[in-house]
């Protein structure tokens, strides 16, 4: 067990950093804007290291690492994706227009976004639900990830871990506002990138290079889940090719309408930002992602190398690993990575939470807006609950809170990318599309997931689907019930008026 | 098999390079005027 007074005192400092950048965002705000949309006055760095850092949480490369020991190198095609779709695709086709829409019709959040381009309340308060049920489920999972960590490595209690997380990330978020949030994000982005990138470059140096490190898993032959081999793909229509497809393209496509992503795109002072995110954000899921990957694949060697027992758990893969067979010094250092991996998105949550209960479903959908120093005292009393209920969803979960978290993804990929396509690139589209769309694609997808997807249905409603129906993702289902429901249900409704929709599409070519 | 990887994987593992290297083009690649342009359409 490594060093818990060295592990302590490493942690005061680290927090003495957060706060202090925390009271720098505090001297920064002074409005709503400052605290929801950070002045629309960021940087490219902070834009991309914090959307990035957001993006990948603990459960990202801890559980995700984990699954890439039980599948093989064939997960690369997930960080391929991730690269690809999470960063490139979703920086050029929804950034600019979202950064430019949202300035135009002065939206402050996500939802609020999609309510004012269709004159919505529904919308508003829909989303903002949407949004708080299922993200602040999601938060509590990211905790409880770090804190089993912390527990396993430093002996330090799970309740003790997850107290001083809530606090620390509590107090400099409730100070500077999204200020606070996304330089802290960069901060612990940029923490990541180092722990996480020098990982890969060991395995990789202790395995004797790439290709020979790739040649000796090749050699342990096939696998559970990998039937031809640690570095092949499984054959086309197999239970370990659905189990691996559904992951990679649930996960990839299902990052486009992830609102504590979309926000960010608000928050860039102009175009130029985001072109030069673009490389930043790219290069950092490489460091993160490609990396756990790749060294969850590989740990199979490792392990085998030294004699070491594989874990029964995924969960326990890469902390095994970090463990047994790194130097004391690494093992702070990767802790410190994934402490910054859970605190950078778990911040990131309590802020978009906290202002979909205040803001869109308190103040816009309920009280139809209130006066401006109210209606932000409103979304820090909001976010205050929001971080009070995480906490004690934390400490002790109800079995509800652990599916809200395996649904929590695909939940709000089916509510909101298709409106949030249509949002920005479909003039013809309608109010009453947009909510059929949120209603039906949401409900698609809790359906499937209580009847259908195997590994709920069959806890949930005891129900056993057969492969391959059982094995694909809600998302696959409740994405497409959303895009045609938008289409035809828009379609069958009388057009909006041209005025509003000139306005809206202001500045976008 | 190419680099210890079936043509699959080595799709994905190669994809990524790919992926970095136009993400620098990209970005770095100045667009003076469109940005240009962009910004006098939103002030205009």
């Amino acid at each position: 067990m490594a060093d818990t007074v060295t592990f302590v005192i490493m942690l005061i400092a680290y927090s003495a950093i957060m706060v202090y950048i925390g009271y720098r965002g505090y001297k920064a705000t002074k409005g709503a804007t400052d605290w929801l949309v950070a002045g629309r006055r960021v940087g490219a760095w902070v834009v991309a290291l914090s959307y990035g850092a957001t993006f990948i949480s603990a459960v990202a490369i801890i559980g995700f690492g984990g699954q890439a020991q039980v599948f093989g190198l064939q997960l690369l095609w997930l960080s391929t994706l991730v690269i690809i779709v999470g960063v490139i695709i979703a920086f050029i086709v929804f950034g600019y227009r979202t950064r430019i829409m949202s300035k135009t019709l002065g939206a402050l959040t996500f939802p609020e976004l999609i309510a004012k381009r269709f004159n919505s309340r529904f919308i508003q308060g829909f989303g903002g639900a949407v949004i708080a049920i299922f993200l602040i489920a999601y938060t509590a999972a990211v905790f409880k990830a770090t804190a089993s960590l912390v527990q396993i490595t430093f002996g330090i209690s799970y309740e003790t871990s997850i107290i001083v997380f809530t606090i620390i990330v509590a107090v400099y978020l409730l100070l500077g506002g999204l200020f606070a949030v996304m330089w802290t994000d960069s901060v612990q982005g940029l923490i990541m990138v180092v722990g996480i990138g020098l990982l890969l470059a060991m395995v990789w140096a202790s395995l004797g290079g790439v290709i020979p490190a790739n040649e000796a898993l090749a050699a342990l032959g096939p696998a559970k889940y990998a039937p031809n081999g640690l570095t092949s793909a499984s054959s086309f229509g197999s239970v370990s090719f659905m189990l691996v497809t559904s992951l990679i393209f649930g996960v990839g496509i299902g990052a486009l309408a992830q609102p504590q992503l979309a926000i960010r795109f608000m928050t860039a002072k102009n175009a130029k930002v985001l072109r030069q995110g673009v490389p930043i954000g790219a290069i950092f899921m490489f460091l993160t992602v490609y990396v756990a990957f790749t060294v969850g694949a590989l740990s199979n060697v490792m392990f085998k190398n030294n004699g070491i027992a594989i874990p029964t758990s995924a969960d326990l893969v890469i902390p095994t690993l970090i463990n047994s067979l790194f130097p004391s010094w690494f093992v702070f250092l990767f802790l410190f990575a994934i402490l910054s991996a859970s605190m950078s998105t778990a911040s990131s949550l309590f802020h978009v939470s906290g202002s979909a209960v205040g803001r869109d479903l308190y103040d816009k959908a309920w009280k139809k807006g209130l006066a401006g120093q109210k209606s932000m005292s409103v979304t820090k009393i909001a976010t205050v609950v929001v971080i009070a209920a995480t906490l004690v969803l934390s400490l002790y979960p109800p079995d509800a809170v652990a599916y809200l978290c395996t649904f929590a993804y695909g939940a709000i990929a089916a509510t909101f990318l298709a409106p949030f396509v249509a949002t920005l690139y479909w003039k013809r589209a309608t109010r009453e599309g947009i909510i059929a769309s949120m209603v039906g694609g949401l409900a698609a997808t809790l359906l499937w997931y209580t009847f259908v997807y195997s590994k709920t249905a069959s806890v949930i409603t005891h129900t056993n689907v057969a492969p391959p129906l059982g094995l694909l993702d809600p998302l696959f289902i409740g994405i497409p019930v959303s895009f045609v429901l938008v289409i035809i249900v828009s379609l069958m409704t009388k057009k909006p008026e041209e005025e509003h929709i000139a306005r809206a599409f202001t500045g976008i070519s | 098999m190419i680099w210890g990887m079936d043509l699959w994987v080595f799709t994905a593992f190669i994809l990524t390079y790919i992926a970095i290297i136009f993400s620098l083009i990209y970005g770095l690649w100045p667009r003076k005027e469109e940005e240009d342009k962009e910004e006098r359409n939103e002030e205009g």
